[in-house]
């Protein structure tokens, strides 16, 4: 929290004080991170919904082949 | 490829790409030289201008795959082709971000509505409107035939966003070639690469994370086809379902 609040101030400071460049160097690579973060998340979480619907429709076949005999 | 050979491949390059990538950001804050006008900040560059580039050859790759389903009508350049401007699209959205932050202690300001950077808003929106006219159309030919021209003729907005900043005066550096005498306010802050170690190591640097971004890609494109083949899979045995449960057999 007080890294996400320190950024926070970083975003919203309305002048540009030489002094502070480092700062936006953090802001700049901390933005780059969440973007990539938030990529491999959403693949990793569709890939596994996709892991969980494939089990169930081959479970749901299996089912009604045991049923059907 | 198989789903067997992804499999296979895929640890491997994402662990390719995570050590490329610490290695890059390793090089970014302990081997390039600071920057004499920016100072520290000027080290967003490199991952900047990596990603750029990447987002571009991902479209590329994209127009590539759209031109040879036309062709072969072979379902994996659909597939090529709407993983690369997934991928694309996540890139270009990181290189305006960054570029956006590095502005504000540069110029002062987050955004400003230069022709490059209204250029990189229309291409990022023209990309963002492909998943949508995937998604309003249902037929399956239908929609990868419409999608392969849109993204072949959705490249034009790459090029014109490289070549804005040659032609126009603009507020963002020029960074690789020469500029027309039309864009001569762009050329005062061409960095270019001149012999001399400094340079030189700011150069070495911007190759490694070019490279690294490359791989990045490679393995994210791998992840992602492999999506499509799950999701493939799954809507087959959809189709299976619902053929048993109304009584048919599948």
């Amino acid at each position: 929290m007080p890294a996400f609040a320190f950024l926070l101030n970083v975003a919203l400071q309305t002048g540009v004080d030489p002094n502070n460049f480092n700062n936006y160097l953090m802001l700049g690579y901390f933005v780059m991170a969440v973007i990539g973060l938030v990529y491999i998340v959403s693949l990793a979480l569709r890939q596994r919904n996709l892991q969980q619907d494939l089990q169930l429709m081959e479970r749901l076949l299996q089912d009604d082949e045991d049923n059907g005999r | 490829m198989s789903l067997v050979k992804l499999n296979r491949w895929i640890p491997i390059l994402n662990i390719i790409a995570a050590v490329t990538l610490v290695i890059s950001l390793g090089m970014n804050f302990f081997y390039a030289p600071t920057e004499r006008t920016m100072g520290n900040v000027q080290r967003i560059f490199y991952f900047h201008v990596g990603s750029a580039w990447v987002g571009a050859v991902a479209f590329f790759v994209a127009l590539v795959g759209g031109a040879l389903y036309l062709r072969n009508k072979q379902r994996i350049w659909d597939t090529i082709a709407l993983s690369s401007v997934e991928i694309g699209l996540v890139f270009l959205t990181i290189a305006t971000a960054a570029g956006s932050v590095w502005g504000k202690p540069a110029w002062n300001t987050w955004w400003d509505w230069s022709p490059r950077l209204t250029l990189i808003t229309v291409a990022w929106l023209t990309y963002a409107a492909y998943f949508m006219l995937r998604g309003a159309i249902e037929e399956e030919d239908k929609r990868a035939r419409f999608a392969a021209v849109y993204v072949i003729v959705a490249f034009v907005t790459i090029i014109m966003t490289y070549v804005s900043i040659r032609i126009f005066r603009d507020i963002h550096p020029v960074v690789f070639g020469g500029t027309l005498e039309s864009a001569e306010g762009a050329s005062e802050g061409l960095q270019d690469f001149a012999p001399g170690l400094e340079s030189m190591k700011m150069g070495i640097t911007l190759t490694v994370n070019t490279i690294s971004f490359t791989i990045l890609y490679i393995a994210w494109m791998f992840n992602r086809i492999r999506l499509q083949y799950l999701m493939d899979s799954v809507d087959s045995l959809k189709m299976r379902v619902a053929t048993r449960l109304q009584g048919g057999k599948a």
